[in-house]
């Protein structure tokens, strides 16, 4: 009898938490597809009407194609040379000798603290000295250098788990530390690449902040910066095209989250567990 | 190993990554310093004005109060990501099925994007037309709340925003730790007939002090990076009620152009970040390598 009850308590707590988490979720993604006077006057009533108007109307009248496409160029540059330069940086820490690399790796762990709000205002005047102001880079680079220490603690906490006796044997075979590198140690870490690819692209794909900051023409705002855009007759946000948006917005987060959730989870870990 | 030596080959992997980095993170923090101590609208001439600024800040009623609430801002987030995401971690651990789908569901909200969740919630919050939160009040027969437009209420309204939406991360965090835990040493003391309970703070919590340690110290970074939420959300009004040191200095740099100004209140920030890396500096030391 005391043990069902407990059972019962148990499950309630875990169904209204699994409400808390997901009804918000469900609600955002069902609202895109309902009528927009429903959403203004009775958002929180059971939907009467489905309609794909909202969806018509944002590919039809906004912009909404152009920041679906800058976000995606942007995360995809972001991406490679994240992998790129992270990857390369974590095999020196991690695998090669030299003095200092502990310190090195330290440093880099330093920017894991670093609020972006602080680098700001010295990298607005820095772009605009440049002439980088507005442009895909002056986004591209901060959020680059940003992700460098996460993707740098992950490579090497993995690069650490392969076993020196791997190099040793492909420099018996006459390989070069680049060839170590291109034709060893990469080929061993693409789960670990997909690990990073995932981790990262949310956080990229989602910037708020570099987008804000760096980019002010149309053509070249983001999906974020563009959901501000819906506004209505009469002044009134336009909550159907705005909850539209955001579930384009969200989609590719959640196709990626479903696919490699295991991946990305099981990065959140080793980074915060392990190192 | 002779070739794992090599000065040029350490140089062509490392270079890349410490030159953006620090050109783009390390540097501008310097450089934050240096513009603090001048009067400087971004264009016109920059004037050394030593540390007039922080002694402006210190009177600045503003300056204080956006001070105030993002400790307030920070603990809140705190509380909510830690203390849920612990509970609810030592929950799923005596979950025999379904873990997988719960785990997934619960993690949803960490990778949607804060302005989806900022919109969302906004309309949660509404007075009019009546949002969510509102008809939960009048069910229990307590009036409305304009939550975002009311004084007393619109720090917790945002600052709950950006706590609820990373619970999952660090559910998953800890409940990664907690299964960790050996088995047999939770089964031994359930023999010797300790409480669940007594189970918990007694050998559980203590096992994964580590990872709690450093939990705390990623919310900590996390909510001092906060800015897009109350950004979108209220812009920090009304009447700075929900004003943060980050959306304060966006102001103060980028519509009122006053860089100097603004840089004093980024180094306040940057004081503040310090504190988490001589904490995390402080766990790395705590393990060898």
């Amino acid at each position: 009898m005391k043990r069902n009850i407990r059972k019962i308590i148990y499950w309630s707590v875990m169904i209204l938490f699994l409400i808390i988490q997901g009804y918000p979720v469900i609600w955002l993604i069902v609202a895109g597809f309902r009528p927009n006077i429903e959403l203004l006057t009775e958002p929180f009533s059971f939907p009467k009407r489905f309609t794909l108007e909202n969806f018509i109307k944002i590919f039809t009248e906004s912009n909404i194609i152009t920041y679906i496409k800058n976000s995606a160029i942007i995360s995809v540059v972001s991406l490679v040379f994240i992998v790129l330069i992270s990857s390369m940086a974590s095999f020196a820490i991690a695998k090669m000798k030299f003095t200092g690399r502990k310190k090195i790796y330290r440093y880099f762990l330093i920017g894991l603290t670093i609020p972006y709000a602080v680098t700001l205002i010295p990298l607005f005047t820095m772009f605009v000295k440049i002439g980088l102001i507005n442009t895909r880079i002056s986004v591209i680079l901060p959020l680059l250098a940003f992700q460098l220490p996460v993707s740098i603690m992950l490579f090497v906490n993995f690069y650490s788990f392969i076993p020196d006796e791997i190099i040793e044997a492909a420099v018996i075979d006459g390989a070069s530390i680049y060839g170590i590198y291109t034709k060893v140690i990469i080929p061993l870490s693409l789960n670990t690449i997909m690990t990073v690819l995932a981790m990262n692209f949310i956080t990229v794909w989602n910037d708020y902040t570099f987008s804000l900051v760096f980019i002010n023409s149309t053509e070249l705002k983001t999906i974020s910066i563009g959901l501000a855009d819906f506004i209505g007759p009469r002044g009134l946000k336009d909550w159907g095209a705005t909850y539209a948006a955001i579930t384009m917005s969200v989609l590719p987060t959640l196709v990626i989250y479903f696919s490699l959730n295991k991946k990305m989870t099981a990065g959140m870990t080793l980074g915060a567990v392990k190192s | 190993m002779k070739i794992l030596r090599d000065k040029k080959a350490i140089a062509v992997f490392l270079l890349p990554a410490f030159i953006v980095y620090s050109v783009i993170v390390m540097v501008p923090i310097l450089v934050s310093i240096y513009y603090s101590c001048l009067d400087w609208n971004g264009i016109g001439k920059k004037s050394f004005v030593g540390f007039n600024n922080y002694i402006k800040l210190f009177g600045d009623s503003v300056f204080r109060q956006a001070f105030g609430n993002n400790i307030i801002y920070i603990l809140i987030v705190m509380v909510f990501q830690l203390g849920f995401g612990f509970s609810i971690a030592v929950l799923l651990t005596y979950l025999k099925k379904g873990r997988g789908f719960i785990q997934t569901v619960y993690y949803i909200p960490s990778v949607i994007t804060v302005i989806a969740i900022s919109q969302l919630f906004t309309g949660f919050y509404s007075y009019e037309p009546l949002g969510l939160f509102n008809i939960f009040r009048r069910m229990l027969c307590m009036e409305p709340i304009a939550f975002l437009s009311e004084y007393k209420t619109v720090l917790w309204a945002v600052a709950s925003v950006e706590g609820w939406q990373y619970i999952g991360i660090y559910m998953i965090i800890f409940y990664s730790a907690l299964v960790s835990v050996s088995p047999d040493i939770l089964e031994a003391a359930r023999i010797d007939g300790a409480t669940e309970l007594q189970i918990l703070v007694k050998i559980r919590i203590p096992a994964i002090a580590n990872v709690i340690m450093l939990s705390c110290i990623l919310s900590l970074v996390g909510a001092l990076r906060g800015f897009a939420a109350p950004m979108n959300m209220t812009k920090g009004g009304p009447n700075h009620r929900s004003e943060i040191l980050a959306t304060y200095m966006y102001k103060k740099a980028f519509t009122s152009r006053d860089y100097g100004y603004g840089s004093a209140i980024a180094v306040i920030i940057v004081i503040l970040s310090i504190i988490g890396v001589l904490l995390i500096s402080k766990y790395m030391d705590g393990e060898k390598e």
